[in-house]
């Protein structure tokens, strides 16, 4: 339900005046701001900085390993100095942005160093070291995608082996994703609950909470939509099943816009964005060129978003944009 | 915050990957160099074709140049999974070549390692026939393109 809907139903029953509407809405419109130019810098980071993981992954050797390994600390520093100076200039989403792509970088230069020294290990140990040298980043960041992103790490790493095992389990058959879908549902619920029992002291279980709804509404999608990523487990992929679901997508995404629901507007951002990373990934083949790709993707959503902000004053007066 | 302990938290993780990278570019220095017969390895694993899996093969291998003439079978590969797998990066673009090589078992695969004892064995070049992988490759598209 619309925040527009809602207090229009408050102020029927009575529940408060149309003078409180009017402040909430007011309230509510400024704690969004933002948001879109946010989501539009975070996804550019999450790009730039997926490409150069795989660009490492790829292991070229076009360069020599000194090289690589030099460029990839200078890159770091850069964007650690990026984090630094919009630090000092409080640019809070370019500096969620530099952060987001430190911690991408954290990752990369792990992968780099053990492809160097060849050092074998799974991806337990992998993941575990990862969140807990990217650590200082997050605790800077305010941003929810970043530290939910943490959160997925750090615990895949403790627990990646049994989750890993369970969700090849539960994603064998219709019965499991269904099961699937409630199990996440109950949880996000059951920790929604605990968060507020505790009165909002613990912000962690709130997080956990959303993760939880994600994972309830992406196997949700998982069951709708199986047919719709290519690769081997789904010999029956069909680009009709692309097109349903980017259809679907975009009517959520226009549907919560126009009704001002901005939880579902969220929500539904990160699942087309979720999705369209999966869809990537589950394409890639040559891992520079993928690589490659996703920094100019990442780069090209910075452009358009440089463009926006400084040429077109109409598209700055949408509310969204602000 | 202040601005020395924001510049230090950004820098800590990059300060410690760096020590990390310094720790294993030292450990190498003054280490022994072993060669160690390999063989290949069903890898199962969805980044396969992107690194060469091997098992170290220990009949092969020469023993006289460990202490008291004593493979030291357990140091080897502690930390890869599925019944002692060890990987050699490569790039995507020759790891397949060389993974199906290794598995025709028409060459003799080799990986020199440093080893000195109770410290992590590090894989520094790979042999082909006694000839590094990279001289190896050359000849491989120089004939090719003959």
């Amino acid at each position: 339900m619309s925040l527009e809907t809602k207090t229009n139903l408050w102020v029927e029953n009575n529940l408060i005046s149309l003078k409180q509407k009017e402040n909430i809405i007011a309230f509510e419109k400024d704690h969004n701001k933002g948001f879109l130019s946010k989501t539009a810098l975070i996804i550019a980071g999450l790009f730039i900085g997926l490409g150069v993981c795989l660009m490492v992954a790829a292991n070229w050797d076009i360069l020599p390993t000194s090289v690589k390994i030099i460029a990839d600390f200078a890159l770091w520093i850069g964007f650690a100095y990026g984090a630094y100076r919009t630090f000092e200039k409080k640019q809070f989403r370019l500096q969620d942005m530099f952060l987001f792509l430190c911690f991408l970088m954290t990752a990369a230069t792990i992968g780099l160093i053990a492809q160097t020294f060849q050092l074998n290990g799974p991806w337990t140990s992998f993941a575990t070291f990862w969140a807990l040298v990217s650590l200082p980043y997050v605790l800077l960041s305010s941003s929810f995608s970043l530290g939910t992103m943490w959160i997925v790490v750090f615990v895949s790493g403790l627990i990646g082996d049994i989750f890993d095992k369970f969700l090849e389990y539960m994603f064998e058959s219709m019965a499991g994703i269904m099961s699937l879908v409630l199990i996440c549902g109950a949880l996000s619920y059951a920790f929604e609950m605990l968060y507020r029992f505790i009165k909002n002291k613990i912000f962690l279980l709130h997080v956990i909470s959303k993760l939880m709804l994600f994972g309830t509404y992406f196997a949700f999608i998982t069951l709708l939509f199986g047919y719709a990523l290519p690769n081997h487990y789904n010999p029956h992929f069909t680009y009709f099943a692309v097109l349903f679901v980017l259809a679907f997508f975009v009517y959520r995404l226009f549907w919560a816009f126009y009704k001002q629901n901005m939880p579902s507007f969220k929500r539904n951002t990160l699942m087309f964005e979720a999705y369209i990373f999966f869809f990537f990934a589950s394409l890639f083949d040559n891992l520079l060129t993928s690589g490659i790709g996703f920094i100019l993707v990442g780069l090209f959503i910075l452009l358009m978003f440089y463009v926006f902000q400084k040429t077109s004053k109409r598209i700055q007066k949408w509310e969204i944009f602000k | 915050m202040k601005k020395n302990i924001l510049v230090s938290i950004l820098l800590l993780p990059i300060i410690c990957l760096a020590c990390w990278f310094l720790f294993l570019t030292c450990s190498q220095i003054g280490t022994k160099e072993v060669r160690l017969y390999i063989t290949g390895y069903d890898p199962r694993d969805l980044l396969a074709g992107r690194y060469l899996a091997y098992q170290i093969d220990w009949e092969k291998t020469d023993c006289t140049q460990f202490e008291n003439n004593i493979c030291p079978k357990e140091e080897f590969c502690k930390e890869a999974r599925w019944g002692r797998q060890c990987r050699f990066y490569l790039s995507e673009l020759n790891a397949s070549l060389f993974e199906s090589m290794l598995r025709q078992q028409v060459k003799t695969f080799e990986v020199i390692y440093a080893y000195k004892k109770g410290r992590l064995p590090i894989a520094k070049r790979l042999l082909i026939d006694g000839e590094d992988f990279k001289k190896v490759l050359k000849k491989t598209y120089t004939d090719k393109k003959a």
